[in-house]
């Protein structure tokens, strides 16, 4: 018996939902990835943790205009995420600082130089010194540019508050530079 | 008031470079898991289907190339949390040493896995009395749920900040829906706001996040209608923007 036209424009529908879902993973899978171990989620749960993030991304898929670009998007469910993972994680270890961060792959490009790798450990230093609701703002903001609104809203905080945090992120991001800089120097 | 009116001077342009420039960091990490981080989903969503490239979308909901029927039918099974513990032992015990291996490898044991705590963002936390949200439907271990008790009776606050605090909580909860596309539970615990602070003092806040509910569950004719009260309420909210760009009105 051939299929309803309802059976078939829900097949459609899903092969299109998941041919959206993939392209979206192929292209953001870096970011999200990346994001959550900026917002602290170590590299060993930094899986499960992208996993649930995708998950939850396909749940509202269907509610998502394609038209509008992703990462603002995407940022609430990661930040979400990373605000769990932090809640939970600080039941059983001690908060996060300058040592407990596990620094990035050493797999990278040929084309990487010493000395960009180096630029790189420090800033992923100067971040792990600063806390999460800060870090978390100037990551989003600065780095990948994520509107300030869409930032404040994720974080569930008034947009002046989010300013704010901004200015005192980037005053820590400062200190920690300077200070890492000096430590090199001496060192 | 624009948004610009509270923004900050631009950073510095150097940290702000030596920031920018550690933007690929994570790239080969986030490579390294890529391909497996995409068929875990593939198992877990029907129609995906992994491969290379991760070039699926098919709507058959079958399995990929190299996957063996009761591999596949096993991976369906395996959507429920305790077929998760369940299946890979019937499997092996009923099928066999080699197909119950399969079943066993698709289905993975079971992992320890972070998973939401769907709780408001700030903390501390007020003693509270809320209503479950009807639409909650997370997944939680025992082990995960938050340690601070988070429904108690309510005591009549004694202080302002005390009110603005209890506030504040119910409305974070609703932020952290509508932040996660849970748009029926947002609205639901705006209405629990309003029920319990029609005049409050974050009432302005309540009313523009219930504006973007509404036009995000598709209710937009009522969502301009309040958008309209909104305006005339609070003709100098920094919020405004935000209502009118939700109904399509940019100012």
């Amino acid at each position: 018996m051939p299929e309803s036209a309802d059976v078939r424009r829900a097949s459609e529908t899903n092969a299109a939902l998941t041919e959206r879902f993939t392209a979206l993973f192929r292209a953001e899978y870096g970011y999200v990835w990346g994001t959550l171990r900026r917002f602290g989620v170590n590299a060993r749960d930094a899986e499960d943790v992208a996993h649930d993030v995708f998950m939850r991304v396909y749940g509202k898929l269907d509610v998502f205009d394609a038209s509008r670009p992703a990462k603002p998007w995407l940022f609430s469910f990661v930040y979400r995420a990373a605000s769990d993972y932090r809640k939970a994680a600080r039941h059983r270890v001690e908060v996060m600082d300058d040592s407990s961060g596990e620094a990035p792959s050493q797999a990278r490009s040929a084309e990487q130089t010493l000395e960009s790798a180096d630029e790189a450990r420090l800033v992923w230093a100067a971040l792990q010194a600063i806390d999460f609701d800060r870090r978390t703002v100037l990551v989003a903001f600065e780095m990948d540019e994520i509107p300030m609104k869409v930032v404040a809203e994720a974080a569930g905080i008034p947009l002046f508050t989010a300013y704010s945090r901004l200015r005192l992120a980037r005053e820590d991001f400062r200190a920690a530079v300077e200070r890492l800089n000096k430590k090199r120097g001496t060192s | 008031m624009s948004e610009l009116d509270d923004a900050p001077p631009p950073m510095d342009p150097a940290l702000r470079a030596q920031l920018r420039g550690s933007k690929t960091m994570f790239d080969a990490e986030a490579g390294a898991h890529e391909s497996q981080a995409f068929e875990r989903l593939a198992r877990a969503i029907p129609g995906l289907v992994p491969g290379p490239g991760g070039d699926g979308g098919g709507g058959d909901g079958g399995g990929g190339g190299t996957e063996v029927p009761v591999a596949s039918i096993a991976t369906k099974i395996a959507q429920t949390s305790l077929a998760k513990l369940v299946v890979p032992i019937v499997a092996s015990a009923l099928v066999g040493g080699g197909v119950g291996a399969v079943a066993m490898r698709e289905l993975g044991p079971p992992r320890e896995r972070i998973v939401y705590v769907d709780r408001v963002v700030s903390a501390p936390p007020p003693a509270v009395s809320v209503a479950p949200p009807a639409s909650a439907a997370r997944a939680m271990r025992v082990a995960d749920l938050p340690s601070v008790p988070t429904v108690a009776a309510v005591p009549p606050p004694a202080a302002p900040s005390a009110l603005i605090a209890v506030e504040r909580s119910l409305l974070d909860g609703a932020r952290s829906a509508f932040a996660t596309g849970d748009y029926e539970t947002a609205l639901e615990r705006l209405r629990h706001h309003a029920e319990r602070h029609p005049s409050g003092v974050l009432a302005e806040e309540r009313e523009a996040l219930t504006i973007r509910t509404l036009v995000a569950l598709g209710r937009k004719p009522e969502a301009k209608a309040r958008a309209s009260a909104f305006a005339s309420k609070y003709p100098e909210s920094i919020m405004r923007p935000a209502v009118e760009a939700a109904i399509g009105d940019p100012r």
